[in-house]
């Protein structure tokens, strides 16, 4: 029974991974395009929305280290998780509305929670696309193999759906850790250390 | 199926392009049927997946084709990276008196599979952008999707030979500069030598 609860738990980090790896993939890419714009006309929209992206990224890439610390059990944690339990206290409980409208127009603030559940999100419609290619190639040449394929796709579709509905910490507690991790990725980035991940297109 | 097509909101209230996740802001509560509802679309064809198998979808209305911004919505909500490119650029800023059949853009997904009408998708290495930002190749944008300056377009054509570029007399070389075409050249030059390309 323990170790089928530590199975499940490892699956759902590795989802939670795989989630935040998606969609620090796409956040880069959008990066990268409005660094180029940016560079070539130098117009203030798209500095605003550079800067916001790469606050977006760093919290996911502090998100994703700390998931990855969790699965290795790494020694700092339990420290990080009692700063991240007292700084929670002075988080503020009302969650700035979710997304805060940027004067430049479509741009949107995220909360750190709205991130990353955004993030899982994310991850649910990409399986979901996956699904629906593969129901309609059955539905017009239905195959085995396509069905045992389905049924996977279905299984873990469902995973990523609970890893959404119950896989985040509490609000407070989730910006603090993000907040925490960010800080000290930028001093180790100031410090010349090496940043964990990622996988960008143009950093 | 039956709670499906009760709860089934009008495909006419959605606009021509859309991704799943709208469709299941029109169910809040009940975004499970969201997917049984997009299939149903799908099966009866009223509705085409962008890229397969991306969550983004359009709808087929016979009788009328998608327009220049249609598509850039489309391609837009499909591919982060989506950068336009070629001769699709150069008509689009008034520099060619040809006009492209196809609007070539570049991503730097490796899976091209769309299945718009009039879209052709090209591949470029992940340092392709960072050399667009360092010749400042970007000249604005065509319904938010982002163009290459023409310099760069004819740098790009030039370095990876795998797009349309209309005749020589068809552009207007008056208009470009030597100066920013050779920076252009320049900094795709180390992608050209990597994919492999004979300079002769």
């Amino acid at each position: 029974m323990g170790t089928q609860s530590e199975a499940g738990r490892w699956r759902q980090q590795e989802l939670a991974l795989t989630a935040v790896e998606h969609r620090l993939q796409a956040l880069g890419e959008y990066l990268a395009v409005y660094r180029a714009s940016y560079a070539s006309s130098g117009e203030g929209r798209h500095y605003a929305r550079v800067r916001m992206l790469r606050k977006d990224i760093g919290r996911l890439r502090a998100w994703w280290w700390y998931l990855q610390a969790t699965r290795r059990g790494a020694s700092w944690l339990p420290l990080m998780n009692r700063l991240a339990g007292l700084l929670a206290m002075f988080v503020s409980p009302v969650r700035r509305a979710g997304r805060r409208r940027h004067s430049s127009g479509m741009l949107r603030h995220l909360t750190s929670h709205s991130l990353i559940e955004r993030a899982y999100a994310a991850l649910e419609d990409d399986l979901q696309g996956q699904l629906l290619t593969l129901r309609l190639a059955q539905y017009q040449r239905p195959t085995d193999s396509r069905s045992r394929d389905i049924n996977i796709l279905q299984r873990r579709l469902e995973e990523v759906a609970a890893l959404r509905r119950s896989g985040l910490p509490e609000p407070r507690r989730l910006t603090a850790i993000c907040h925490l991790l960010y800080r000290v990725m930028t001093v180790r980035q100031w410090l010349g250390l090496q940043l964990p991940l990622a996988n960008l297109v143009d950093r | 199926m039956l709670a499906a097509n009760r709860l089934a909101p009008a495909l006419e209230s959605l606009p021509r392009v859309f991704a799943l996740s709208d469709l299941k802001q029109l169910l809040p509560g009940e975004e499970d049927q969201a997917l049984d509802v997009a299939l149903r679309w799908l099966e009866a064809g009223v509705i085409k997946q962008v890229a397969p198998p991306r969550p983004v979808f359009f709808k087929l209305i016979l009788g009328e084709e998608l327009d220049d911004a249609d598509r850039c919505r489309a391609l837009l909500r499909a591919f982060p990276s989506l950068v336009m490119v070629a001769g699709s650029a150069l008509w689009r800023q008034g520099l060619s008196a040809q006009r492209d059949t196809l609007l070539e853009c570049c991503v730097s997904e490796k899976e091209l599979n769309c299945s718009l009408p009039g879209v052709a998708l090209r591949w470029r290495p992940p340092a392709w952008w960072a050399a667009v930002r360092q010749a400042g190749g970007i000249a604005g944008d065509h319904h938010g999707v982002a163009m290459l300056t023409p310099e760069m377009a004819l740098a790009d054509a030039a370095a990876f030979r795998d797009v349309w570029m209309p005749d020589r007399e068809a552009v207007d070389w008056n208009q470009l500069s030597t100066a920013r075409l050779s920076e252009a050249t320049q900094q795709l030059l180390p992608l050209r030598e990597e994919s492999g390309v004979r300079s002769d």
